[in-house]
């Protein structure tokens, strides 16, 4: 088979894998080496289905030993099945690198022969990359479930993040869903990373340089809608994953029938519009300061037609208007409408005089969605609705104007 | 009212902002002198280094490093009104320190947006170069950015590739940039006639079959794809290349 035949049957196996990020790790270009690291990391393309690309995103080898019922690659599934060499790997890498195609690796792969084997071989891709042929981009690799945790630390010095996917919300949904992964095996991995992690921070504060692990921090994903849970369930794991696990993010995959045969699968809608609520309740936790609870309230599911911050609004709606020239940072974030650029703009503005109502719009704040929430030193349009039910309908589009009905007795 | 033209130079500008000090808001455009146009009625500021360099000198220590980058980085915008931007927010940052930034008026909110428009192109064009190989091992990319963001990420570029020779060359400006063995130079080049190395077609070739591979059809959103890869670039990327 030649390589261009392993590339593509490699790259469809791995496709369903949608962390794709580049950033965390900052490192110069060294003398001697090739490659760099941008903290805020950098996307070299995007493919039709508007997925950035970022790193070379391949499998190793996709003849699995296990038989997950979710995954394209299980044992059971009549696929042409390939594997690379760690040279051939290293081979692409480089190249495509020097064109800057890409940012650099991110390997996966199926679970040949056992865990620890599998691992090896990716240790091995890396230790060419970094020793021979003095790489200095950016190198993601996949933790092999239930893989040693020797193994797992002699990685996490060589890439710069390392991942293993949790899949499942729930215990009992992966037992079903994936019965050759055990949950303890998936949890001792993110452990051995965290656990080293925390011991070279002492190291840090001392000034000494301790030589750098898993700089960029783990991160897993988790499948929406190959089994039942709801989206409490997926919150709550996100967030303690994101709290005890120190977990740097947590991706979000809508499932892909591919076991299905065809005419059932087309039936089958892939929950993209679920997965992006999910992302907006995920950013809501990491950059608006929400905690899982607040974000649902009630609800097992979030709203399908507001985003989340929307929704909360709305059922909070006895907190506002706030007066944007006096309201704290961490309320204005809440507002639908102002993002932590608006927000910044107005708290520095502010600080110079007082925002009119007119000047809002200038910070970049989407008056059409915030115009509910906020008044500015005492004004608002004046004939904005105050009932919660018409707002709600204003922000998922269904209700034009949402000015309430000009009364007799109001004094224009 | 007053217009004022200035030859095109970055030190050309920094002169008028000097010169143009105590008159202030009387400024109401600023215009680059071209051949053409050198009949131009308004007031003309011949360029004067050491005023240039006094000015920023003054920026650097007074308003600090970073405004002195984001002034460089809106010069290179393509936007007609930037010139005036720049020196309306410098003046205005002259009087009232760096805070002027925060300020709610158009120049500086145009000022911003010029930065920002210039530093975000410079951010994607970091992705979306691409080098080919040369016969004699060198590497050129090809590119026709909207603003002038060469002079931005050449040094990016030479960071990330410290062994290499690298070739940017802006088509639409007729500029290339070239890093070689740490040094950087920026000059005009009329026209290349570059020939690849041998292995350069087939690499392209798996280029593309990994990307077409990628894509996954269940999720096919062309709208957003193109949202991150705007129709200008598709003609310098190899995976874009023929596709409608």
């Amino acid at each position: 088979m030649d390589l261009e035949e392993k590339l593509g049957i490699l790259t469809n196996a791995a496709k369903y894998d949608v962390s794709c990020a580049s950033s965390g790790a900052s490192r110069k270009g060294a003398k001697g080496g090739v490659g760099n690291a941008a903290a805020s990391g950098i996307c070299h393309s995007w493919t039709s289905d508007g997925r950035c690309v970022s790193l070379l995103k391949l499998l190793y080898t996709n003849a699995c030993m296990y038989d997950c019922s979710y995954c394209v690659n299980r044992r059971s599934n009549d696929v042409p099945r390939a594997s690379f060499t760690p040279q051939e790997v290293a081979g692409l890498t480089m190249a495509f690198y020097r064109r800057n195609m890409i940012e650099g690796l991110f390997l996966s792969s199926a679970v040949a022969i056992s865990a620890d084997r599998t691992m090896e071989r990716l240790i091995r891709v890396a230790e060419i990359l970094r020793n021979r042929e003095h790489f200095g981009g950016y190198i993601h690799m996949k933790v092999i479930p239930g893989a040693s945790r020797r193994l797992v630390e002699r990685l996490g010095y060589l890439a710069d993040r390392v991942s293993v996917n949790i899949e499942f919300p729930t215990d009992q949904e992966l037992s079903l869903m994936a019965p050759d992964k055990t949950p303890e095996g998936i949890r001792s991995n993110m452990l051995s990373v965290r656990d080293r992690k925390l011991e070279l921070l002492p190291s840090l504060f001392r000034g000494s340089r301790p030589p750098a692990f898993v700089p960029a921090g783990q991160s897993t994903q988790m499948i929406l809608g190959a089994g039942n849970s709801d989206d409490r369930e997926v919150l709550n794991k996100a967030e303690s994953l994101y709290q005890m696990m120190g977990m740097k993010r947590v991706y979000y995959s809508a499932y892909v029938p591919v076991n299905l045969p065809l005419e059932e699968a087309i039936r089958v809608r892939t929950p993209l519009l679920r997965e992006h609520r999910v992302y907006q309740a995920d950013w809501l936790m990491r950059f608006y300061g929400f905690q899982a609870r607040e974000i649902l309230g009630e609800r097992r599911f979030l709203d399908q037609k507001v985003d989340p911050k929307a929704a909360w609004a709305v059922d909070n709606f006895h907190l506002f208007p706030l007066d944007v020239n006096t309201a704290p940072r961490e309320m204005l974030l809440r507002v639908p409408g102002l993002g932590p650029r608006a927000v910044q703009r107005i708290l520095q503005a502010r600080r110079l005089a007082a925002i009119s109502y007119d000047s809002l719009a200038k910070t970049g704040a989407v008056m059409k969605r915030a115009r509910h929430f906020i008044t500015a030193q005492g004004r608002r349009p004046h004939l904005l609705t105050d009932d919660p039910g018409r707002v709600y309908r204003a922000l998922a589009g269904e209700d034009k104007d949402a000015f309430r009905q000009l009364s007799f007795l109001d004094t224009v | 009212m007053m217009e004022c033209v200035f030859d095109g130079s970055f030190n050309g500008l920094m002169t008028l902002v000097f010169d143009t000090w105590r008159l202030g808001d009387e400024v109401t455009a600023v215009i680059q002198e071209t051949d053409a146009a050198s009949l131009l009625p308004g007031r003309h500021f011949p360029t004067d280094d050491s005023k240039a360099a006094r000015i920023l000198t003054y920026i650097g220590s007074r308003l600090g490093e970073e405004f002195a980058f984001m002034v460089k980085a809106a010069f290179l915008s393509a936007r007609a009104e930037r010139f005036r931007a720049i020196v309306k927010t410098i003046h205005r940052a002259c009087q009232m320190g760096p805070a002027a930034l925060d300020l709610l008026e158009d120049d500086i909110l145009c000022f911003l947006a010029c930065h920002r428009e210039v530093t975000r192109e410079a951010h994607r064009f970091q992705g979306l170069l691409r080098f080919r190989e040369l016969k004699d091992r060198s590497l050129l990319a090809v590119f026709a950015p909207r603003h002038h963001v060469l002079p931005l990420i050449l040094p990016r570029f030479a960071d990330r590739f410290p062994g290499e020779k690298l070739i940017l060359y802006d088509e639409g400006r007729g500029i290339a940039g070239i890093s070689e063995q740490g040094k950087i130079t920026l000059a005009r080049v009329a026209e290349l006639s570059p020939q690849d190395s041998d292995g350069e077609q087939e690499l392209e070739g798996l280029w593309r079959v990994f990307f077409d591979h990628l894509a996954i059809k269940e999720r096919f959103n062309p709208d957003l794809q193109r949202q991150h890869v705007p129709k200008y670039t598709w003609k310098h990327l190899p995976e874009m290349r023929g596709k409608p």
